[in-house]
């Protein structure tokens, strides 16, 4: 299951470029997850820990992804942080949710902070909003639970 | 600040050109898109010059605002293009918002979260649009010819058993007057902020949302959403304000209101209105002052109300009793 705190959080890291140009190994962007999302978010490919191969800039560093995949990285890599995950596009939803999956295998419990109400698509899922406790299985649920407090 | 300004900024690897209409710019969108990398070529372009490699061809200057020392660097800039992007996190204060009213620049956010502080227009809400090397903006929310609002393609005939303003003022009596006798209902959210809840509480009425589009922006996201949700129940009308709708009935008939109208980016001051919404309310009082058709926006003069001139501000939304 998936946590949200939706608003203000003053604890969460809210410029996670800054915290992921500083903070990043070179693991998290070659783990067989950091790939998948590089090339789904980003469409690029992960060619070393420090060289990605994208369509539109060519070769970057990875402090050069998008703000979305660095976030996404940051939540599946580092637990003893809460992240604005605002920073990431609706491109990057399904992500969040199959981190949570992956996470929730390791009983671990991911929270993220969000600032908008970010679309979750279509389809069922698990998501407790902390503000309240309410518990959404679908967007409608979602949006009546979070939306008040973005 | 005024006017349309045609931006271009370039290096070698990408092109982005695109054109702002009013003093707030908000770019969203999914992630990947080329957002921070068309900030970063500017904020380079800050600190550099022409020796960042990066290209900028615009009227006015263009300039990223750091995180640090934000304050006074906006002290220090007038008649530029500002660039804000997601790591700043300063930019939903009331500080902020306290901090850029009044001045004479445009802005433009890189930002997803809703800026609740600042009266941001529905129109001026883009994301980026990628083909090969260059890159444009494109509006997210599509309008109709009569400012009905939707993700997907719209119908111009609102169709409804209550109507949702925003205003509780001239614009609330209007419509409330407008539609007695017509078995339809006319409530008010009491301010923008309100309409969410007060859909969600009704979401299985008929409900068309009559709002000022010109300072929805902050709003727009979660609504859209929930309308997506229930398209058939749910509609989002915006002009850009009643005072907008007034002016573009006809009623006034004046050369400088129809110029004004056709192209409010050339004739709005950023340093004097905050948004468009703020500039028709002025320019209505202004244009109807001593005349019997005085606007006022706490009570609604009664010549607005008149059956005929009802039909025709009415008309600008094409909306049915």
């Amino acid at each position: 299951m998936l946590n949200i705190y939706f608003g203000d959080m003053p604890e969460a890291v809210y410029n996670t470029a800054v915290y992921f140009k500083n903070t990043y190994r070179d693991k998290w962007i070659t783990s067989e997850l950091g790939v998948k999302m590089i090339k789904d978010v980003d469409k690029s490919d992960v060619v070393s820990a420090n060289l990605i191969e994208s369509p539109v800039l060519g070769p970057i560093p990875p402090t050069q992804l998008s703000g979305g995949v660095k976030t996404l990285i940051l939540i599946a890599n580092d637990r003893s942080n809460i992240f604005n995950a605002s920073t990431c596009g609706n491109n990057c939803a399904k992500w969040i949710l199959e981190i949570a999956r992956i996470e929730a295998q390791h009983r671990r419990k991911v929270v993220i902070n969000l600032r908008h109400m970010m679309d979750f698509g279509d389809g069922t899922f698990k998501i407790k909003v902390l503000n309240n406790n309410r518990i959404a299985t679908n967007m409608i649920e979602l949006l009546e639970a979070g939306g008040e407090y973005v | 600040m005024k006017g349309i300004q045609n931006v271009r900024v370039s290096n070698r690897k990408t092109d982005y050109r695109f054109e702002l209409y009013r003093n707030i710019t908000v770019v969203r969108g999914d992630s990947g898109t080329g957002k921070t990398t068309l900030y970063d070529m500017i904020n380079a372009y800050t600190r550099n010059g022409t020796q960042s490699g990066v290209q900028i061809a615009s009227s006015k200057p263009c300039v990223a605002l750091e995180d640090i020392d934000w304050k006074n660097q906006l002290r220090n800039t007038s008649n530029s293009i500002i660039f804000i992007d997601e790591g700043a996190k300063f930019a939903a204060s009331e500080e902020f918002a306290h901090e850029i009213k009044q001045t004479d620049n445009y802005y433009v956010f890189f930002i997803r979260e809703d800026l609740h502080q600042l009266p941001y227009s529905v129109d001026e809400i883009y994301e980026i649009k990628t083909s090969r090397k260059y890159h444009t903006f494109s509006r997210i929310y599509q309008k109709n010819e009569v400012n009905i609002y939707s993700l997907t393609p719209v119908n111009a005939v609102i169709n409804y058993d209550t109507l949702l303003t925003e205003d509780s003022k001239a614009g609330y009596t209007f419509y409330k007057h407008y539609l007695s006798d017509s078995g339809k209902i006319c409530v008010s959210a009491n301010g923008k902020s309100s309409i969410y809840r007060w859909l969600l509480e009704h979401r299985n009425d008929k409900v068309c949302v009559i709002a000022d589009g010109a300072a929805f922006g902050a709003e727009m996201d979660k609504i859209m959403q929930l309308q997506q949700k229930y398209p058939e129940n749910i509609t989002i009308c915006l002009p850009e304000s009643f005072e907008w709708m007034i002016l573009k009935s006809g009623l006034i008939k004046d050369n400088e209101v129809f110029d004004v109208l056709a192209e409010p980016s050339r004739n709005i001051e950023s340093k004097e209105f905050f948004s468009w919404e703020q500039f028709f309310t002025h320019f209505l009082i202004h244009k109807t002052k001593d005349t019997y058709m005085a606007y006022s926006k706490s009570e609604l003069n009664t010549y607005y109300t008149v059956h005929e001139n009802a039909e025709k501000i009415a008309a600008v939304i094409v909306l049915r009793k």
